[in-house]
């Protein structure tokens, strides 16, 4: 076998390599259909929540993966999405709307630990960045009101994928 | 002869016209395009044990008409035709509630109930959860509800009603649905969480 053909056999088996994992690590992406991000891949937000704090956990989470898609709004630009408090006595302690707004209950929100609004507020503003609920015991984007501060791997390629819609 | 007919055809179109959608008339909810609301959820809403054990109250009823749609929680919001004040639509629904499955309201009586989503103020279009829908008049629901601090109810979020495929009251009991949420009561699994009381109750 001429060193030529040595080469192609090993490029040949490293695609097909390649080929196998890419698609297995995006597999568990979920993408919900619609998002808030602008025609510029922006998401400009405002807000008058009390619960600003777990507000910026959020976006800096999804920015430590794609930085500058999250911003917060400016005279220069029209605001995407829009973040502000609500009270109802039900399952909901959070809720985004392709309308352009999240909104945080504070029914749930006034008792749970900072770790459980900086995971429902990073989950919210997934619901913004285009991103559907998935079932990983470690991701931000499963439902429940837990303490997650960090995004799963499936969160971040949900995310990429997303990413290729905007 | 060509004048009388072509009098009648421009009669006919006009009349079409006027009777016509396409000229901006009115046009049904049913019609009118969804803005999907996505949310965090206490408990998995995909667990009827979950749905049962964390609702205040769950009963069969009657809807008897759709009385008027509220507007909560208004924010300004900015578009690029400026600024907008968006609220959260909610429809209010007079209902009687036939059976008690959770809880004890009051039955034979109508009462009012409050549904999240709706049409928005401009009516252009509809606010829903995902794999939820409004109430139909005239048909009966299997409701997960919620007490609120003032005493009303609230029904919130995916699979917090489901319609029951019956055409009359004495079908409910042996339908599979009604089966399943009265097994859901026997398996349910409570949340420890700040509870009220209905002033509808019995």
């Amino acid at each position: 076998m001429s060193l030529s053909t040595k080469i192609s056999v090993f490029v040949s088996i490293i695609s097909i390599l390649i080929a196998l994992i890419v698609p297995s690590s995006v597999v568990n992406a979920a993408l919900q259909g619609w998002h808030l991000v602008d025609s510029g891949k922006h998401l400009d937000w405002d807000s008058n929540t009390k619960y600003g704090t777990s507000v910026n956990n959020a976006v800096d989470l999804w920015n430590g993966h794609k930085p500058g898609v999250i911003r917060p709004d400016s005279i220069w630009v029209i605001e995407d999405v829009f973040i502000s408090d609500f009270y109802e006595a039900s399952t909901t302690m959070a809720v985004t709307c392709s309308c352009g707004s999240i909104k945080l209950n504070d029914y749930h929100y006034a008792t749970m630990t900072a770790d459980q609004r900086t995971k429902t507020t990073t989950h919210e503003f997934g619901h913004a960045l285009g991103l559907d609920h998935t079932f990983g015991s470690k991701d931000i984007m499963q439902q429940g009101k837990l303490s997650i501060t960090r995004l799963s791997q499936t969160d971040k390629d949900s995310y990429d994928e997303a990413y290729l819609t905007y | 002869m060509k004048k009388p007919f072509i009098l009648i055809m421009l009669a006919i179109t006009f009349i079409i016209g006027a009777c016509s959608n396409e000229t901006g008339g009115p046009i049904g909810k049913n019609q009118l395009p969804i803005m999907k609301l996505a949310g965090s959820f206490s408990i998995n809403v995909e667990n009827i044990n979950e749905i049962v054990g964390d609702a205040d109250y769950v009963f069969v009823a009657n809807v008897n008409s759709e009385i008027e749609t509220i507007y909560k929680n208004p924010v300004v919001i900015e578009t690029k035709y400026g600024p907008k004040e968006v609220s959260d639509p909610y429809t209010k629904y007079s209902i009687t509630i036939i059976d008690n499955i959770k809880g004890k309201l009051k039955k034979n009586t109508e009462l009012e109930i409050l549904k999240r989503g709706g049409i928005t103020q401009d009516r252009k279009s509809i606010v829903l959860y995902e794999h939820d829908q409004l109430l139909e008049v005239g048909k009966l629901y299997i409701i997960a509800a919620y007490a609120q601090p003032d005493g009303s109810l609230l029904i919130s979020g995916p699979n917090s009603s489901i319609v029951l495929p019956v055409t009359n009251n004495n079908e409910i009991a042996s339908s599979s649905e009604y089966k399943k949420y009265k097994k859901a009561f026997e398996n349910e699994i409570k949340t420890d969480r700040e509870r009220f009381k209905s002033s509808y109750e019995d």
